[in-house]
């Protein structure tokens, strides 16, 4: 499992994942807010339901190298700026950005992600996780 | 995607095993319903988020009539919204839960994405 990795090898897969995503989606920067993951929504939100195997259970999970601060940040600008990019604003005026990834990302195999932030204006995001399935998107599984 | 869950013990929302989900289809036609009727608070309460953890809600057993009754109201408000085949499908096996619930004195828990 990852968390045997040594050190050197997990942020080699921290690395190499980032990277992959990075050159995955070098597509249209989005023309608003960017997304920012606060430490506060990564530890109070996005980890325990999006990460940790051993609560949330019914949750998709992220892969471990996408389980830091850093990779989750990256994340939601990868999903943010991809070309497959869904952007939906909802009723509370929040954006929903939904794409394909190319890559697995979810501990079921998902290849596509979620990301929410709270609105135009403003980057901050809510959640963001992993997608097996999302409305108009092909490849997410 | 919301989960929706039984707290039959001490259990916390992080422990729970989800019996029914609230959909993002679900949640979106029926938002301006809900929230649009000043007096469904307790649906408005689990409808005015569906992500992040203040859409995290709690319902204790001696609300879940009131709920019940909030929905009841809801669907003399808005029968054809309430009437497309899978809001219809929710609201069955949510009334269904929420009785279940009442009967076996179970808290009941919306848990987000």
């Amino acid at each position: 499992m990852f968390t045997k990795l040594s050190t050197a090898a997990r942020n080699g897969a921290i690395v190499a994942a980032v990277a992959a995503l990075s050159l995955a989606f070098a597509a249209p920067t989005f023309a608003g807010a960017a997304c920012v993951v606060t430490q506060t929504v990564f530890d109070d939100h996005i980890y325990p339901r999006h990460c940790d195997t051993g609560q949330f259970v019914n949750k998709s999970k992220f892969l471990d190298q996408y389980c830091t601060r850093s990779a989750a940040q990256q994340f939601c600008r990868s999903v943010q700026n991809a070309g497959t990019r869904i952007r939906d604003v909802q009723a509370n005026n929040r954006i929903r950005f939904d794409a394909e990834l190319g890559i697995v990302v979810g501990t079921w195999g998902e290849k596509c992600g979620r990301v929410i932030i709270e609105s135009a204006n403003d980057g901050t995001v809510v959640t963001q996780f992993p997608e097996l399935t999302s409305s108009g998107l092909d490849d997410c599984s | 995607m919301r989960d929706i869950a039984l707290l039959t013990g001490g259990e916390t929302i992080g422990q729970a095993r989800a019996v029914l989900g609230l959909s993002d289809q679900v949640w979106s036609s029926l938002y301006q319903a809900v929230m649009g009727e000043s007096e469904l608070p307790r649906l408005a309460r689990i409808w005015r988020h569906q992500y992040g953890a203040e859409a995290d809600h709690v319902v204790e057993p001696a609300e879940i009539q009131a709920l019940l009754d909030e929905i009841a109201a809801l669907r003399k408000l808005h029968g054809p919204a309430l009437a497309r085949p899978e809001v219809a499908d929710f609201f069955e096996l949510f009334e269904a839960i929420c009785r279940e619930a009442e009967r076996s004195h179970a808290r009941l828990a919306f848990i987000a994405d």
